[in-house]
């Protein structure tokens, strides 16, 4: 089924020329018509996007969102791409996306946003990314922990994906498994890429005094494929040292997500974050 | 340590004090339960147990934070061997009680006796009790001058934790150590404490809980609340215990600054924590670390986990376990220290 809206600027008058198209992707998707590309800043972090889910702070919605470096994945500033959020069974999909700011809210309640947060590098920088978010009602989601994760497709039908941090962080250097990961969908992932996480992780220097780093290394293989950014709704959501529960706009994930990867403390590392806000899509957008 | 010296009760008897409780697969297909009491065995404590001492491993099937099924150990009196003073010997009984039974009281079917220090096996079930190396490692100065900087100087001290002193280092414990067919716990993932209680001419009495390591002497600073821990049950926590574990961690995270939302992390934490109970995927490795809580092997450095977790900040004690006394196999608990190895180390303060 699909359903076709027209999206409304910012002063509320809406424009033909920026058409929203809802179609299923699961259950919901959302593409919008190509819209003049803003300049990407130089890259600045070795991740090329960042995938959030939490409970929006002020309402009783659910917020999923896809932060985007600039010129992810290799894609040149002109080169269309499509996004798919997908939370459990549900989808939204858009694109090829508008990179300037937009706003809508659906018949259902749903609303979405596109456009340039702020947010800080590793050294304490200030910089921007392309954020995709969606905030619907918790009610329109199955009870239980979800399986988040985004799809991200480029010209020349190039496809990436991302989920759980570590699993990112782990692929950031190692092209050939990105490759084989991105080519995948997460049912198949511990099938396909165990052994080869396993190795991964094995082979990165143990922070802890004693640590068995093949066993970790199989254990935490198992706990984070499905490559898939874990949520439960029902609990308080954050990417800490507290849980592994979604993750916020402002959650400093580096130290956990290696600590995590090595099983060791690891202090001192960068505070890249995003800058939160109170109100949709809930991250400071750049203007 | 992780509860050491935690409770005035266990203060007065360590014999009765749980320090650790360690849940984790053995030989294949065998599930291995171990409880530890009396810190600093044999030089601050004694190294018997208590024979009015109720020593029960509990077990939630079911999620519901109650005990279904509980393996229980009782002790008879203390009696000298050889006729020397300084060689002690008690009898054991260990039982199983599901049901009703499993919440209360001594009954259940008997599975093993026998004596402390050279264990029993009987229904394929392998049981010792005795003195043991302590397992657990941690930087007890560091955690004072860590809980005395936060107290007196409302400061996070992160720089303490360079002191890199093991106390526990040479120091021994007794323990209780069960291995047995994982089927007669149950299957798939289940929820474990530890509890001492007094069972003599009076009625049952808890007075001391093991859930998971370090929830007093690190986040529950509040004696009254350690109390309120240490003579409960873990269906309760979320209420009983949920707000102070959530207080302290938003504090602790608050002075830290490892957070821009201190009050949401604290309940992140206590959503974590409670009820606070060891959980464990029967015939799993046994993992407590930063990935998750699964089980407790006998090497797993807990404590870093644990002030890390407190605080949202990346934190090392710099001390591990002494792996060098950990068996591959049962009882799983190394020799203890002599009196010559332990030369010098100094009585732990109570």
């Amino acid at each position: 089924m699909t359903k076709q809206f027209t999206t409304a600027n910012k002063d509320g008058l809406s424009s033909p020329s920026r058409r929203l198209m809802l179609t299923g992707c699961g259950s919901l998707a959302v593409t919008a018509s190509l819209a003049p590309w803003i300049t990407w800043s130089a890259p600045v972090d070795r991740s090329q996007g960042d995938l959030f889910a939490f409970t929006a702070p002020t309402k009783h919605d659910l917020v999923f969102a896809l932060a985007l470096s600039p010129r992810p994945f290799g894609q040149t500033e002109r080169e269309p791409l499509t996004v798919r959020l997908h939370a459990g069974a549900s989808c939204w999909m858009v694109g090829p996306f508008a990179l300037q700011d937009s706003e809508d809210v659906l018949p259902d309640g749903t609303c979405l946003f596109t456009g340039q947060v702020r947010r800080t590098t590793s050294n304490g920088a200030r910089a921007m990314a392309h954020l995709i978010a969606v905030a619907t009602s918790a009610e329109q989601m199955p009870p239980g922990s979800l399986g988040v994760w985004a799809e991200i497709l480029g010209a020349g039908a190039v496809r990436w994906r991302i989920g759980n941090p570590v699993v990112s962080h782990l692929l950031a250097d190692d092209a050939r498994l990105a490759q084989l990961h991105a080519a995948l969908h997460p049912a198949m992932d511990v099938q396909v890429l165990s052994a080869a996480i396993a190795r991964r992780i094995a082979a990165l220097p143990t922070g802890g005094l004693g640590v068995d780093s093949q066993a970790h290394a199989k254990r935490l293989a198992a706990l984070i494929l499905p490559d898939t950014l874990q949520f439960d709704p029902a609990r308080p959501s954050g990417y800490t040292f507290a849980g592994l529960n979604g993750r916020r706009a402002e959650d400093v994930i580096e130290p956990v997500v290696q600590t995590v990867l090595v099983g060791a403390p690891r202090p001192g590392l960068g505070a890249r974050c995003y800058l939160a806000a109170s109100q949709f899509p809930y991250f400071a957008k750049a203007a | 340590m992780s509860h050491h010296f935690d409770t005035p009760t266990t203060r007065e008897d360590p014999r009765i004090n749980i320090c650790d409780l360690y849940l984790f697969e053995g030989s294949p297909g065998r599930t291995v339960m171990a409880m530890t009491v009396n810190p600093d065995a044999g030089v601050s404590s004694p190294d018997t147990f208590r024979d009015e001492g109720l020593y029960a491993f509990r077990f939630d099937l079911n999620g519901d934070a109650k005990e279904e099924l509980t393996f229980k150990v009782r002790f008879g009196p203390v009696e000298h061997l050889d006729e020397d003073e300084h060689r002690h010997i008690q009898h054991f009984e260990v039982r199983r009680a599901a049901g009703a039974d499993a919440r209360k009281g001594t009954e259940g079917a008997v599975l093993a006796t026998g004596e402390t220090g050279s264990g029993a096996r009987a229904n394929d079930v392998s049981v010792f009790a005795g003195l043991a190396p302590d397992l657990f490692a941690g930087d007890a100065a560091a955690l004072r001058a860590f809980q005395t900087a936060l107290a007196k100087e409302n400061r996070f001290a992160a720089e303490v934790w360079q002191n890199r002193k093991n106390f526990f280092a040479k120091r021994n414990v007794t323990a209780i150590v069960i291995e047995l067919p994982t089927q007669m716990i149950g299957r798939g993932r289940i929820h474990a404490w530890a509890t001492a209680s007094l069972h003599g001419h009076a009625p049952e009495v808890q007075v001391c809980r093991w859930g998971l390591p370090l929830i007093t002497n690190v986040l529950i600073p509040d004696q009254d609340v350690r109390e309120i821990y240490n003579r409960t049950g873990p269906a309760d926590d979320r209420e009983k215990l949920g707000p102070a574990l959530s207080q302290f961690t938003a504090r602790v995270s608050g002075l830290a600054g490892s957070t821009p939302n201190p009050a949401e992390y604290g309940r992140q934490v206590a959503d974590r924590l409670c009820p606070i109970m060891l959980p464990y995927e029967l015939g799993s490795h046994a993992a407590f670390d930063f990935a998750g809580f699964n089980g407790r092997a006998p090497g797993d450095d807990v404590m870093d986990v644990i002030i890390t977790l407190a605080s949202n900040v990346a934190l090392a004690d710099g001390v591990a376990p002494d792996r060098t006394r950990i068996r591959p196999d049962f009882p799983y608990f190394g020799p203890a220290f002599t009196a010559e190895e332990q030369a010098g180390i100094v009585p732990a303060q109570k």
